[in-house]
């Protein structure tokens, strides 16, 4: 039998900053929501910060040793694969993502619609998400990549603000990328997977604390990797037929 | 047999007995050890009779018979490398996974010792 509970997956790297924070406003925001936060070996005292929230509605996972985003992320949806979870969100612990806006992503879940679903930035109409013009630049690689290699234009590919249903879950507990970052492969590793892919438009905050794990410096060494990153996950062959 | 050979038997010999120390010392795991101890005789083999090189250089038309064996040993590192890249990714693959699991079985293991409090 599933779980009600909508599992929402924070992955937290020295967020001590904002991640009380981000974690009780879902819980008041959410009442069916059950917070799993997977630290990645802070270097900061993030799980102490986890552990001063009194909720039973909170999970606190705790990796030995820094391990990356990908294995990360894959622990808080093992976790929440292994609980029998309806619906799984993945939710950034820098307070970046809104709580108000999960409704958003899990509405086409529920509705039979899709089984991933992700929070685009750049489909909400008017206050969109502003941004620098190198990252505008890299936001319109990916978009074009990710058409060269599935045939689907995603407008924002490196959003981590994500939906699964049932069977996305189960599959991205076993194969979701152990990249740094993951999300440009995941799309792909989903849409050759024959999931049913769905991009919602979702508002977004500026972080509130901690540091971005993307600095101007890395921005380029970043775009290759992704790239190179995105074409492995076309080159490989799919490990699942869609059924129907 | 010239000097050159006594050293390069000197030196092949000197490995092979390295490559039994590690076996020894359970430092080089059987399927390692014996691709070594191949490598070892072949380096031997050489050592002993390096006309071997003129006949094999003569067999695939190479003019100067040194490079059979530079071409040899690069195409052996190249594939072994290779091997090494893919056990590498399958470690890293397993090591993932065991971390999974030793994370989620601390927080069941607290989940317990928290209800029995």
């Amino acid at each position: 039998m599933s779980n009600d509970k909508v599992f929402v997956i924070i992955p937290c790297y020295n967020e001590a900053a904002a991640i009380r924070k981000t974690v009780e406003n879902l819980l008041t925001v959410r009442p069916d929501a059950i917070a799993v936060v997977i630290d990645d070996g802070s270097k900061d005292n993030s799980v102490e910060e986890v552990k001063k929230i009194h909720s039973d509605r909170v999970v606190s996972l705790v990796q030995p040793f820094n391990c990356g985003i990908g294995t990360t992320v894959e622990t808080g949806l093992l976790y929440a694969y292994r609980h029998n979870a309806a619906y799984a969100v993945k939710f950034d612990g820098d307070g970046q993502h809104l709580a108000e806006e999960i409704e958003l992503l899990l509405a086409p879940l529920r509705s039979g619609e899709a089984d991933l679903t992700i929070g685009s930035r750049f489909l909400v109409v008017g206050d969109g998400f502003k941004s620098t013009f190198i990252r505008r630049i890299g936001i319109k690689f990916f978009q074009m990549l990710c058409w060269v290699l599935t045939r689907k234009t995603m407008t924002d590919n490196t959003s981590g603000f994500r939906g699964y249903n049932q069977e996305a879950l189960a599959f991205a507990a076993k194969n979701y990328p152990s990249f740094d970052y993951p999300e440009p492969e995941e799309n792909i590793l989903f849409i050759r997977n024959k999931f049913r892919v769905k991009e919602v438009p979702c508002k977004m905050n500026l972080r509130q604390g901690g540091t971005s794990s993307i600095s101007a410096l890395k921005a380029v060494y970043y775009m290759v990797k992704v790239s190179l990153a995105m074409l492995m996950a076309a080159l490989r062959s799919p490990v699942r037929e869609r059924k129907n | 047999m010239t000097l050159i050979q006594y050293i390069a038997l000197f030196g092949s010999l000197c490995f092979l007995v390295t490559v039994f120390w590690a076996i020894h010392r359970g430092i080089l795991s059987a399927g390692y050890a014996l691709l070594w101890i191949v490598v070892t005789c072949g380096m031997i083999v050489l050592a002993w009779a390096p006309r071997l090189l003129n006949y094999v250089a003569m067999l695939i038309q190479v003019y100067t018979p040194p490079f059979v064996l530079v071409l040899f040993m690069l195409g052996g590192m190249i594939l072994l490398l290779f091997q090494q890249s893919i056990i590498i990714s399958r470690q890293t693959e397993k090591l993932k996974r065991l971390t999974e699991e030793v994370t989620l079985l601390k927080a069941e293991k607290a989940d317990k010792n928290n209800a029995e409090k």
